[in-house]
């Protein structure tokens, strides 16, 4: 079975075009210039997976600022959208999301490369089941197997 | 002159209590001093910290010598204070709101409370028959039915008889643009529940329905249906956001989007005014919502929603049949639910859907439709976009609705289970109590297995089992 993926990417840039690189556990989706803000592709997820953006190109100059260092245009790749099997990862792109620099900096729950770096997720699937267990503090079903086990004994019970 | 304002149990509250507000504003109005009372609240608080006194919480099935002489110290706490009112005006939520009504009004009087009392609010109006009962005891005044608004400064100012006031012959505010804004100084908002962590204010920007389903007693509660301008509305959210520090607003409407045209006006407003602030600054808003046919929207609405800073849109999809759907009144198709609940994944707007199980139409096709649902839209559950599901405790015939005046053409009769609320108590050939309870069980069973988050309770799973026993 293949499993759909929609990424969808905000970038801007100022010196040259943004190069980029974008990796799914050993399978590269992209390589080279932005040119689109949508990247869809069918792949096969594995049980573990990683998904990463790379930033390839960074030059000086890329940061444009005011007189009182107010940045008033930069060069980045923000990650807006990731949908698998047509589900949102919404706010886990950045609660299980990071940001690895080039030089080492780790930035964690982000989703904006700023520098020459990489966007890195890391998701199991079934991508349901990820999903449901990211919001599930949120939710009100707390205990969810031991919940279905007992309605199934009552409703069994009451037939 | 002072004036005391009680709020009295129960009802799960989300908020400050929006009727209290009103009524102090226009109190204020008349120069008269105000001090608010939310037994409603204190009770709530004083049961969660205690869980030994949760039967205060239950009066209305608690009737025990134990709980009463409880709820009797409870309300004692407040008398002191409350005898030194000049009048004190009650509101009455719902039906759980008279036994605690009846306690409360009576030890009013029994302390020697001489002064002038006023009830109001649903509970009062829906049913009358109580509230006559404590006027011929003299524990009121005065009762107030519909709107309260006009009614209460009739009262105040001493402008009797008015069609409203101790008569059920109220009529309805049209004008709900020149009410005036609630004020909730003196509220311990702090008190209430948090949502997503923050305080919530409500706004009422409509009163009644533009539908008339059925099952619902919406319609004999308000008449017809009434709103407020797009313009007013956000003159409320401004209000709340400048005076009492608080963006999360809970619309209190049955339905937010009745008026569509001031409905996109409010969102435009809302919408402006979060593109001008700081993030910490946006208004954010939660409501019920119903759904339209696709044909009635257009792309604006869905970026007006996301962009005003809604949350969370409630909304009655009641079953997955369409012929049920039709039966009751919601004339929208499945082909205009897809289209809605994707438009509401594409814009991150997040639902909640209210269900009904066993609507007296629902066959067991019926009723595999709506299981149907789970399965169609278990991705939408996977990623939030359905926050949760409420199913409900299966269909009720509430009197005097059209469903209860139809009855005999449904082939509704009495169901001779004696565990069963009178209510609930029904069948015909589509289903018994019995059918009902089961496919409520199943219908939570097949969302849970499917990821939906189901609102329930272990107690509502033993009434459940309760109602299923004939003895």
């Amino acid at each position: 079975m293949t499993d759909n993926l929609i990424l969808d990417l905000d970038y801007e840039w100022v010196v040259e075009p943004i190069r980029a690189r974008i990796v799914l556990n050993d399978l590269v989706l992209h390589e080279g210039l932005l040119d689109k803000n949508r990247y869809e592709c069918n792949i096969q997820l594995l049980e573990d997976n990683c998904l990463r953006v790379y930033l390839l190109n960074k030059p000086r100059g890329s940061t444009k600022v005011d007189q009182a260092g107010n940045i008033l245009k930069d060069t980045y790749i923000n990650i807006s959208n990731i949908k698998i099997n047509d589900r949102k990862f919404r706010y886990a792109i950045n609660d299980c999301g990071k940001v690895v620099n080039n030089d080492g900096s780790i930035f964690p729950h982000s989703s904006k490369i700023c520098f020459e770096g990489y966007y890195e997720i890391n998701f199991t699937a079934p991508i349901g089941k990820f999903l449901q267990n990211y919001y599930s503090p949120f939710g009100y079903n707390k205990d969810v197997e031991k919940s279905i086990q007992s309605l199934t004994e009552t409703i069994e019970s009451l037939k | 002159m002072k004036i005391a304002l009680v709020n009295l149990p129960k009802f799960d509250c989300d908020t400050a209590p929006l009727a209290l507000a009103i009524l102090q504003s226009i109190a204020k109005k008349h120069d008269h001093d105000t001090e608010v009372y939310d037994l409603n609240v204190d009770l709530m608080h004083k049961v969660q910290e205690d869980q030994s006194l949760s039967g205060l919480w239950h009066l209305e099935t608690k009737t025990g010598f134990s709980t009463v002489k409880k709820v009797v110290a409870f309300f004692d706490s407040y008398m002191d204070r409350l005898l030194t009112a000049d009048m004190i005006a009650v509101s009455f939520f719902s039906f759980y709101s008279v036994a605690y009504g009846d306690l409360f009004l009576w030890r009013l009087r029994n302390k020697g409370f001489k002064g002038t009392v006023v009830v109001g609010g649903p509970g009062v109006s829906r049913f009358l028959q109580y509230t006559e009962k404590f006027l011929a005891r003299r524990l009121i005044d005065y009762y107030v039915t519909g709107d309260g608004e006009v009614a209460f400064e009739k009262i105040l100012t001493n402008d009797l008889p008015y069609l409203g006031v101790n008569n059920s012959n109220h009529i309805a505010i049209n004008d709900l643009d020149n009410l005036p804004l609630p004020n909730f100084a003196g509220f311990n908002l702090e008190a209430y529940p948090r949502i997503a962590n923050q305080l919530t204010l409500a706004i009422e920007g409509s009163r009644g329905c533009v539908r008339d389903c059925t099952f619902c007693d919406i319609k004999l509660l308000f008449q017809k249906y009434r709103y407020k301008s797009g313009a007013r509305i956000f003159d409320e959210a401004l209000n709340i956001v400048s005076n009492y520090g608080v963006t999360k607003i809970w619309f209190t409407d049955s339905l937010v989007n009745g008026n569509v045209k001031e409905f996109r006006n409010l969102l435009r407003l809302l919408a402006a005014y979060n593109k001008s602030v700081p993030s910490t600054k946006r208004i954010e808003w939660t409501s019920q919502y119903i759904i339209r046919p696709q044909k009635q929207y257009i792309e604006e609405d869905f970026q007006l929603l996301r962009d005003s800073g809604c949350y969370t849109l409630a909304t009655g999809l009641e079953s997955y049949s369409e012929s049920v759907r039709r039966h009751l009144g919601k004339n929208f198709s499945n082909d205009d639910v897809r289209y809605f609940l994707n438009k509401c994944q594409e814009y991150d707007i997040r639902t909640f859907i209210m269900m009904i199980v066993g609507y007296p139409t629902e066959t067991e096709k019926d009723f595999q439709d709506t299981l149907s649902f789970f399965d169609e839209f278990a991705h939408l559950a996977d990623d939030n976009t359905i926050t949760g599901v409420q199913l409900g405790q299966t269909m009720l015939v509430i009197p005097n609705t059209s469903i209860a005046e139809n009855k005999d053409q449904l082939g509704i009769t009495l169901d001779d289970n004696i565990n069963v609320p009178l209510d609930k108590r029904w069948k015909n050939e589509n289903s018994d109590t019995k059918t009902r309870v089961l496919r409520r069980l199943m219908a939570q069973k097949h969302a849970m297995e499917k990821g939906f988050q189901i609102r329930h309770d272990e107690s509502q799973m033993m009434m459940f089992k309760r109602w299923f026993h004939d003895r």
